[in-house]
């Protein structure tokens, strides 16, 4: 029986686009796509691109640990928001994700969520780069996703052995070359001027040449996360034609902010790696439009007013981004929206090991996680229309094009013309 | 020289328009003989008689007023300068910077002294210099020469010797210069 | 000129302001020659000294500026403040405020802190130092002694030397003396310059003793000690012999350039003993200044009425 019907749209896949109505079944999956389809729910979808949900790699909900900044709840509400249908958490929380009970923990959590959740296991014990985690532990329960993000530890012989240990999983190793010592932003014309350390754009294409090189000795599956040099892309695309297992992904306020943000001295802008110039933002979207970047990724990590108020130098890195990622991407690249869509849910899905429930193909029997698109909406985000949890976003105030106006987990409608319906 | 000699940057945009002249040249060289007869007669001599000109229209007053005394006196009397601003009970309500330097290059204590100024108005600016007199010494005693008292005080202050008393309403403006006195208004400019 | 609500840094004041600056500051110096050097145009407004990192010197400086203008002072140190305690700088802020006070003097060893304490407060900021990025009071000191010794600043050339990249006092001076019409010439190992200077209104010239035979002014920065243990000089005996204003170098000087320096001095590291007691070393007229430019800072801001909410033309005194 028809429980919805998302009707007058356009629907696009990675097979290309047609006008079609689809019908979601009462087991939440699609049950036809198809012109003029009756009954049910009706969900208008006229002059909106009916797609695939986005799939996020990179988010960083506070639970457990700290479920006063965020929880499960609060995180993937602003995920169906920004039209996420599947996110990838981090195992940054207090206590680590880095043993089978907290993976266990972690599971029990989806009850909670509102959209997909899939977890990242740490590859160090409590993230700490010293120890190993018990990988094979993690794997036993599904993880297939390990990370580590801090390079001010952790060094290259352990990274090795991580690497080497994981191919015996089918693991993904996920990093970020960031060394997080004395800088606070990027190092050039606005740290100078402001006084503030600096931390070279040449760190992070240095660690990711170590990196690639590191994949292809121990034929590990590495995915480099939140790249924000246009060199490092080029250093990986290399690889990548070498043969090496690689895939990369870059954010979204990568794309559209730089250094200058940080004269306002807001701490919203102190994400990690820091905010580049102009010229890294450019590369990196012509990078993106000729197909070199894999995923765009939020690396939405949220912060509680005391610490967003925090003086620049002192705040930690992060910032949200959940629910304005599509729409930054879709004005900062200004592109078919297929290729925004192949970077935040075809390819990530992949990535993630979701390709079989989410992005790529749209077809009958499969699940309900969908999206309708409204290409050519603006809008301005502010804190009262964002936030969740009262917290300040990079974009607000900034104008944007295309809005998610509904989003669809397992056929359920979550969010209805911008607004979260549970 | 009115427009401008409470020290206050002018903040209302107009232009000085005379509408009479009520001292000539003469009137004015008259009125500062007269003055600085009665500063001698009203304070025996001058031995112990300093000046004070207020910045910025009393000071061209008290130089004129200590060159008559000499002339008639043949000795020299101290004369120095005071820019009350920094006293004034107005700070904070608007801009008042000080114009001129402050200079009082003698000790005043147990002096008469003789505050000079163009214009006696509320009693406001003699208010703020007796105070400012205070911080510089102990005066034996402090006198008040003006060349227009227009009337209109705030403050129980009078004045010792005046060059003439000429009533105002209180929206005009009076200018005081070296060879006249006019009576005006401000008029609004352009700008 | 419409008078400054903050002074954060030297760009809130600009060309124009700082003139104004240096023009009150003679004003202020002849108050401070009096017999009573006190006057009372600040009386009823509160400054609050808030320094979340020490500095006595500065502190005490801002104190006496203030006291001379009649003005309340509320001093507020991190040692005795909650915010060990873990109150924030915003309820810091807020608290000191709700008190009543018109300005606030802030030190903190983090960049910006003055421009954020102006979402939380209607106060008057004014930057007593930010990390290594602003110092503008001290600027102004600095200005006004050059423009005391040389008549003005305009076509002087300066040279700044040493640890540019760590000072606050390097880059509000760049901005003012430039601002200022001086040339001004940097002169540091590289590791001790900002990565990214090519917008600055500077020359750099590698060699001290290139440098100083064409100064008007030569202004040694600080060498703090610990920038040996973070291997940004190799020793500071090292960069003594290669930056340092030995007594042998002082004789290069041209006869009239002055030797300035922001304090504290480090004597036998970035200056030698006896360098502090040359004729034109004029390091104590700094410390001297720093309090008349503070008055004139503390009386531009709060002396002109643009902290209250409108100025009230009504009240017009031709007297």
């Amino acid at each position: 029986m028809t429980e919805v019907v998302i009707k007058g749209g356009t629907v696009l896949d990675k097979t290309g686009s047609k006008k079609a109505d689809i019908a979601i079944g009462a087991d939440g999956n699609i049950a036809q796509i198809g012109e003029d389809i009756a009954g049910g729910e009706v969900i208008d979808a006229t002059g909106c691109i009916v797609t695939s949900g986005l799939v996020d790699l990179n988010s960083h909900f506070c639970q457990p640990g700290d479920e006063e900044i965020e929880t499960i709840s609060s995180g993937t509400r602003s995920a169906v928001l920004g039209g996420y249908t599947a996110v990838m958490l981090m195992p940054h929380t207090s206590p680590t994700i880095d043993s089978a009970a907290a993976v266990k923990e972690m599971q029990s959590l989806r009850s909670e969520a509102l959209c997909h959740i899939e977890f990242s296991g740490s590859l160090t014990v409590d993230g700490l780069g010293e120890a190993l985690s018990p990988i094979g532990e993690m794997a036993s329960l599904g993880i297939r996703f390990f990370v580590h993000s801090n390079f001010s530890s952790l060094n290259a012989s352990l990274l090795r052995r991580a690497m080497e240990y994981g191919t015996k999983f089918d693991a993904t190793i996920g990093l970020t070359p960031f060394i997080d010592g004395i800088g606070h932003m990027h190092e050039g014309v606005v740290s100078s001027d402001l006084g503030i350390q600096g931390i070279a754009i040449e760190e992070e294409e240095i660690l990711t040449y170590q990196f690639v090189r590191m994949a292809q000795l121990t034929g590990a599956r590495l995915h480099l996360q939140q790249i924000s040099s246009p060199k490092a892309i080029e250093i990986i695309s290399a690889a990548k034609t070498d043969g090496v297992s690689i895939t990369c992904e870059v954010s979204p306020h990568h794309l559209a902010l730089t250094d200058e943000e940080v004269r306002s001295y807001r701490t919203v802008y102190k994400v990690a790696p820091p905010l580049r110039t102009k010229k890294e933002t450019e590369g990196i979207k012509e990078l993106i439009l000729s197909g070199q970047v894999d995923a765009i990724a939020t690396s939405h990590s949220p912060k509680p007013r005391h610490l967003i108020d925090l003086p620049f130098e002192e705040a930690p890195y992060g910032t949200i981004g959940l629910e304005t990622a599509f729409a930054v991407s879709a004005t900062e690249l200004n592109a078919p929206l297929s290729e925004i869509l192949s970077a935040m849910s075809w390819v990530p899905a992949e990535i993630a090991g979701l390709e079989a429930t989410h992005g790529g193909v749209l077809s009958e029997g499969r699940p309900g996680n969908l999206i309708v698109v409204d290409e050519n909406k603006q809008w301005s985000p502010s804190v009262s229309e964002v936030a969740i949890k009262n917290m300040d976003s990079p974009f607000d105030g900034c104008q944007l094009t295309g809005k998610i106006k509904d989003t669809l987990v397992n056929g359920n409608v979550v969010v209805s013309n911008g607004e979260v319906q549970i | 020289m009115a427009v401008d000699e409470d020290g206050l940057t002018p903040h209302v945009r107009g232009v000085f328009v005379s509408r009479s002249e009520v001292m000539d040249a003469d009137d004015v060289r008259r009125a500062l003989w007269r003055m600085a007869h009665e500063i001698l007669e009203h304070n025996q001599g001058v031995s112990d008689v300093a000046l004070i000109g207020l910045q910025t229209g009393g000071v061209p007053l008290a130089r004129k007023l200590a060159a008559n005394l000499a002339e008639i006196e043949g000795s020299n009397i101290p004369v120095g300068y005071l820019d009350v601003a920094f006293y004034r009970d107005d700070i904070g309500l608007r801009p008042v910077s000080p114009r001129e330097p402050t200079e009082i290059p003698f000790d005043l204590s147990a002096k008469t002294v003789v505050l000079v100024d163009d214009v006696l108005f509320t009693g406001r600016t003699i208010r703020a210099a007796l105070d400012a007199v205070t911080d510089f010494g102990r005066p034996a005693s402090v006198q008040l020469a003006v060349m227009v008292d227009r009337g209109h005080r705030e403050l129980p202050i009078r004045p010792d010797f005046v060059g003439k008393n000429i009533p105002t309403r209180r929206d005009e403006l009076v200018d005081v210069r070296e060879d006249s006195v006019q009576i005006g208004e401000y008029k609004e400019s352009d700008q | 000129m419409t008078p400054a609500k903050h002074v954060r840094g030297v760009e809130d004041l600009g060309k124009d302001g700082i003139l104004e600056i240096l023009e009150l500051s003679n004003h202020f110096l002849e108050v401070s020659n009096r017999r009573i050097p006190k006057v009372p145009a600040l009386r009823g407004k509160t400054v609050a000294n808030l320094f979340f990192d020490d500095s006595t010197r500065t502190r005490l400086s801002f104190e006496k500026a203030a006291k001379r203008l009649s003005a309340d002072v509320m001093n507020f140190s991190v040692s005795s403040s909650s915010v060990k305690k873990g109150e924030s700088l915003r309820d810091t802020v807020e608290t000191i405020s709700a008190m009543g006070v018109e300005a606030i003097v802030v030190r903190h060893k983090s960049v910006g802190v003055p421009w954020m304490l102006t979402q939380w407060t209607d106060a008057s900021i004014i930057n007593a130092g930010d990390g290594a990025h602003e110092h503008p009071t001290q600027s102004l000191a600095d200005c006004y002694t050059i423009t005391q010794q040389l008549g003005s600043i305009a076509g002087k050339r300066i040279i700044i030397v040493g640890d540019i990249k760590h000072s606050r006092v390097a880059r509000s001076n760049v901005k003012a003396f430039s601002a200022l019409g001086a040339s001004v010439a940097l002169v540091a190992p590289p590791t001790l310059l900002p990565s990214s200077i090519e917008n600055w209104p500077v020359d750099i010239i590698p060699d001290l003793d290139v440098a100083i035979k064409e100064a008007d002014v030569i202004y040694l920065l600080r060498m703090q000690l610990e920038r040996q243990e973070e291997s940004l000089v190799p020793s500071l005996r090292e960069y003594t012999n290669l930056y340092g204003l030995t007594f042998d170098r002082s004789k290069q000087l041209q006869k009239t350039a002055l030797v300035m320096h922001p304090g504290p001095m480090n004597r036998g590291v970035e200056i030698s003993d006896n360098v502090p007691n040359l004729p034109n070393a004029v390091i104590t007229n700094q410390v001297g200044n720093g309090v008349i430019v503070r008055m004139a800072v503390l009386y531009h801001i709060l002396g002109s009425g643009i902290a209250l909410a409108g100025l009230n033309s009504e009240d017009e005194d031709n007297d």
